[in-house]
């Protein structure tokens, strides 16, 4: 059978023959309305936005008001990243009462060099300044993007796990609101989870 | 804008059905939040009260419903997501983060998507005919529990017989399974969950043992570890004499009946093993490590790591914690620590700590696991409690973590000379606490050893030898080696 490149005419078809994808580009608007161009392998690693490609919005670019380009731009580098073992991640992705996290990082594609290789580039895309953490979390929770939303999750975790309540009230903008009495019968109750 | 939240963030928190979905109302703090770094453009920190009217559930007066913000930055799916994971510890220090927090902690909706922790303590009664089950609560002031707490999902099931406890692991109880009365031949096992209220049966490794012969002495251990495995193992030491007898030369097995027929002066030995079995939920099997009884020792070289099971020593007490997926449990009166793996094959012999004071210490230690580490905890015959801690496995390097004499322990003077007048039941897997019976009133306490804290969190109905104590931490997991669920 001869191979067919992604039918041009119908711009939301999905051109997935037995493996084969379309190279077919998305464009991805910011919410401060700059353009960005992914390939629709890599887009469709945000299942809100294979959503809207399959029920054919996509033609036009997608607007994501609520995705600066800033932000952006890193999380299409991550999909683009990862796009290469989407196979196996995307199946997941789409199916929500599969919760088994092994398989995401069961990558039977690539090899143990790769694997390194992402690893370093995960760490690296969330080596950043908690604000911007706190953006990439939205943006991939508003994407439904699985991966880079645990990466950021556990970045913010393994960031808060040793912090004081106090420093744990700055970083999430929380008032306290327990009285005196309040917060000391909170940590009495939990005393086994304290230091002190 | 169009908001394309809402069907995505269902997908990904299916269970997440009682926690409102995302409204207009939130799309201005998203959006602020992503310009919030910005600050000129940060949204002025709501108050309580603000906070809640802006994110009151959809279930109206607000009345039955926790009124919550827990984060302005943040919306409330990817703060579950975020402590989801981080240690147990770290979960609870944050109820006192605010209201909202401790609400979103205690939510008996999320709670299954945290890390859990010492949930409290089963009693089951010891005595085979009396088989009573209670539970005693240690978290959350409000709420029902799901835990069965006196077992009757499984007690209830048709074809449950006796159940004689033997050990619990991450949230899986296994119990020795009986015939309803007496003579209580074995059947096999039971596994089951409490909090999912799922059992498995597993089957006796053999025929069963005829009455009237010596019973082999029995020591089951579980071996569960979800976030490793669905999957759990049984490990089982049984111990085992034989006598020896000269028969024409050479010394061969006497058998039981025997004795009647043994003539004064005929040479014999006793020698005693200890073989291991294990069972896999996985494969449903039993499988077998029986050293040949010519391989008994009469020493044991302490570098030979099956040393201890071929000179027939036997694990010392019920107590035995796991940790990076093996056993570890004191080994008769030698002063050492086993560690076996799920194959039950010893990994590592591990001295106590000390070996010099050791006579000053009321045997068996207590071993537990707490915070990713091994524990040992020592009584004097002076009654002063010390836990030391394992700070390097390969190592062995054992550290006094704290020391604490009977009265500053108890606030009271000690009633007896030198005889064990309390015992340890529990370590606290995620914190400094200990759990011990006092055995002149039966209350269980909890001590915690970095402020000194005592609690009472309860009292036994029975002397503290009758009784079982049984930590137990949850599990919310169905596992598909539980096949029978009520």
């Amino acid at each position: 059978m001869a191979a067919t490149p992604a039918d041009a005419s119908s711009s939301s078809s999905e051109a997935v023959v037995g493996g084969e994808k379309s190279n077919k580009m998305i464009t991805l608007i910011s919410s401060d309305g700059e353009s960005f161009e992914a390939t629709e392998e890599a887009a469709k690693m945000s299942v809100t936005i294979k959503h809207m490609i399959e029920d054919g919005c996509a033609d036009d670019g997608i607007p994501l008001p609520n995705v600066p380009a800033k932000i952006l731009s890193m999380v299409i580098e991550y999909c683009n990243k990862h796009a290469a073992d989407a196979d196996d991640t995307n199946k997941h992705v789409a199916d929500p009462a599969d919760a088994d996290e092994d398989d995401d990082n069961n990558n039977n594609n690539a090899s143990a060099g790769e694997k390194e290789d992402l690893k370093s580039f995960d760490a690296s895309l969330v080596a950043v300044d908690q604000a911007t953490l706190f953006d990439i979390i939205l943006a991939a929770n508003f994407l439904s993007i699985k991966g880079l939303l645990d990466l950021a999750c556990q970045k913010v975790a393994d960031d808060i796990k040793d912090k004081s309540v106090e420093e744990v009230r700055e970083i999430f903008k929380i008032e306290n609101d327990f009285t005196k009495e309040e917060e000391e019968a909170v940590r009495k109750e939990n005393a086994w989870a304290f230091n002190e | 804008a169009i908001l394309l939240f809402p069907g995505s963030i269902l997908h990904f928190f299916p269970s997440k059905k009682r926690l409102p979905p995302p409204r207009d109302t939130e799309a201005p703090p998203a959006a602020a939040a992503i310009s919030a770094h910005l600050d000129h453009l940060r949204p002025p920190r709501p108050s309580p009260a603000a906070a809640r009217s802006s994110s009151l559930p959809t279930g109206g007066d607000g009345m039955d419903c926790p009124k919550r913000s827990a984060s302005a930055v943040l919306p409330e799916d990817s703060l579950v997501e975020i402590l989801a994971r981080v240690p147990a510890r770290s979960v609870y220090r944050s109820k006192c983060v605010a209201k909202a927090w401790r609400d979103l902690i205690e939510d008996p909706l999320l709670r299954k998507k945290l890390p859990q922790t010492l949930q409290g303590f089963f009693f089951i009664d010891k005595e085979t005919h009396r088989q009573r089950v209670r539970f005693t609560n240690l978290l959350d002031r409000s709420g029902p529990l799901q835990i069965d707490h006196n077992l009757a999902f499984l007690k209830e099931s048709p074809g449950i017989g006796t159940l004689d406890f033997s050990d619990s692991c991450n949230g899986l109880l296994l119990f020795e399974h009986k015939l309803k009365a007496w003579p209580y031949d074995l059947l096999g096992y039971v596994v089951c969950n409490p909090t999912t209220k799922q059992w498995a049966e597993v089957p006796r490794d053999g025929p069963p043992l005829p009455l009237y012969l010596r019973h082999p002495k029995r020591y089951n251990y579980l071996v569960f570890d979800p976030s490793v495995s669905s999957h759990f193992h049984l490990v089982q030491f049984t111990w085992e004499f034989v006598r020896l007898v000269k028969f024409e030369e050479e010394l061969v097995v006497g058998h039981d009946d025997d004795d009647e027929e043994e003539e004064e002066g005929d040479e014999e030995e006793e020698l005693s093993r200890t073989s291991v079995h294990v069972y896999s939920s996985e494969t449903g099997k039993w499988t077998h490590t029986q050293s040949d009884w010519s391989q008994i020792q009469s020493g044991w070289n302490k570098h030979d790591l099956e040393g201890w099971r071929l000179q027939g020593l036997i694990p010392e007490s019920f107590c035995c914690a796991v940790l990076n997926s093996m056993l570890h449990f004191i080994i008769s009166d030698e002063g050492q620590i086993a560690a076996v793996d799920m194959q039950g094959v010893t990994r590592k012999i591990i001295p106590v700590p000390t070996m010099a004071e050791r006579l000053h210490w009321l045997e068996p230690g207590y071993v537990a696991q707490s915070q990713g580490r091994l524990h040992y905890i020592s009584q004097a015959v002076d009654g002063r409690l010390s836990i030391w801690v394992l700070e390097g496995y390969d190592t062995q390097e054992w550290v006094l973590k704290h020391s604490v004499s009977f009265t500053e322990l108890f606030r009271e003077k000690r009633r007896t000379g030198d005889t064990k007048d309390y015992s340890v039941v529990a370590m606290h897997p995620d914190g400094n606490v200990v759990f011990i019976v006092q055995d002149w009133n039966r209350k269980l306490i909890s001590y915690h050893m970095d402020n000194k804290l005592v609690s009472i969190m309860g009292t036994l109905k029975n002397d503290a030898s009758d009784v079982h104590v049984v930590p137990y931490v949850p599990c919310f997991s169905e596992s598909p080696a539980l096949e029978n669920k009520h």
